[in-house]
């Protein structure tokens, strides 16, 4: 009887510790995922203002802010599935050539992965492209990646949206 | 003298050390490169067959696609369109690639010539597309994919 009485003693500190670990443990992967969250709360907040960034930078034709944020290697593709690389996109907004006469960009997603963000979204800016004005609806997607600690801009693709 | 060989000696050793470890990260790159290639190989015969437990395989749960139209599907859009067959891949035809590797990214560009075929209508036009692949519980996975006809003023 004693006996028993010790083995059921036992498993009742098996019992017990195993919830404690398991409700250690589930607090910790909840307390990861919130932080995790926190993490990629952070990571759109700056994505969003180097995007912001970028735009006032080619509204203002600033072309050092550009500089520093495109990569030497930007793989950018317009809206007539052009593939301009970062000195020709460049040029084509320094000379005046693409000129944003009003910005209206929408629907945003920013997608996460570690140190690449992927965002999209949809816009209905007004542009000047060799002298034709557009307006009609566009989706691009935009990927960021972090090198040396900072976003830089490293591919760009935009598509016309069809009439329904 | 006896400090000034240890120190040349270690200058040789550390620069061919940096050396080294350039010729192995390109060396990766290209490897990846070849990888993404053989993905890329078998997403497409997937596509042209139907075959939706590859493409399940290949996309990203969160896989977001922006089509010609500029069209915006998620994954379930997508391998619906395939089961339905709203959407039919005849043949494939790509070239033109590039790739660019930041760690466990990898942005592929280039042409495609596919003939497809969307709602019963064909589309043999020349399209540039962007795609990115993540490496997701070390498995290189399609999160993204966008599509721009090419020459068609907007």
């Amino acid at each position: 009887m004693k006996s028993r009485w010790k083995w059921n003693e036992n498993t009742v500190r098996r019992i017990l510790s195993l919830s404690l670990l398991s409700v250690a443990l589930l607090g910790s992967a909840r307390a990861q995922s919130t932080v995790r969250n926190q993490a990629d709360a952070e990571t759109e907040k700056e994505i969003l203002d180097v995007e912001r960034q970028k735009d006032q930078a080619i509204r203002n034709r600033d072309m050092a802010v550009l500089d520093r944020i495109y990569v030497d290697d930007l793989a950018f593709a317009n809206g007539r599935g052009k593939v301009l690389t970062k000195s020709q996109h460049m040029e084509e907004i320094r000379s005046g050539n693409v000129k944003y006469l009003s910005s209206d960009r929408s629907d945003f997603h920013v997608h996460i992965y570690g140190g690449t963000a992927v965002l999209t979204g949809r816009e209905n800016s007004t542009v000047e492209y060799h002298g034709k004005v557009i307006s009609s609806p566009r989706q691009f997607i935009t990927v960021y990646v972090k090198l040396d600690g900072q976003w830089r801009y490293v591919a760009h693709q935009v598509t016309p949206v069809a009439e329904q | 003298m006896l400090r000034i060989l240890l120190l040349s000696l270690l200058t040789v050793a550390l620069a061919g050390a940096a050396a080294a470890q350039e010729t192995a990260k390109s060396q990766s790159d290209a490897e990846i490169e070849k990888e993404i290639l053989k993905i890329e190989g078998e997403r497409d015969q997937a596509r042209e067959k139907g075959d939706n437990a590859t493409l399940n395989r290949i996309l990203a749960d969160d896989y977001f696609y922006i089509g010609v139209r500029g069209n915006v599907r998620t994954k379930a859009n997508r391998l619906d369109d395939y089961e339905a067959g709203v959407i039919k891949v005849l043949s494939v035809k790509k070239d033109n690639f590039m790739f660019k590797v930041y760690g466990d990214t990898v942005l592929m560009t280039g042409r495609e010539t596919s003939i497809t075929q969307y709602r019963g209508k064909p589309n043999d036009k020349p399209r540039q597309f962007t795609n990115v692949y993540i490496k997701l519980d070390g498995r290189w996975r399609l999160v993204f994919h966008q599509a721009t006809t090419i020459g068609e003023p907007w």
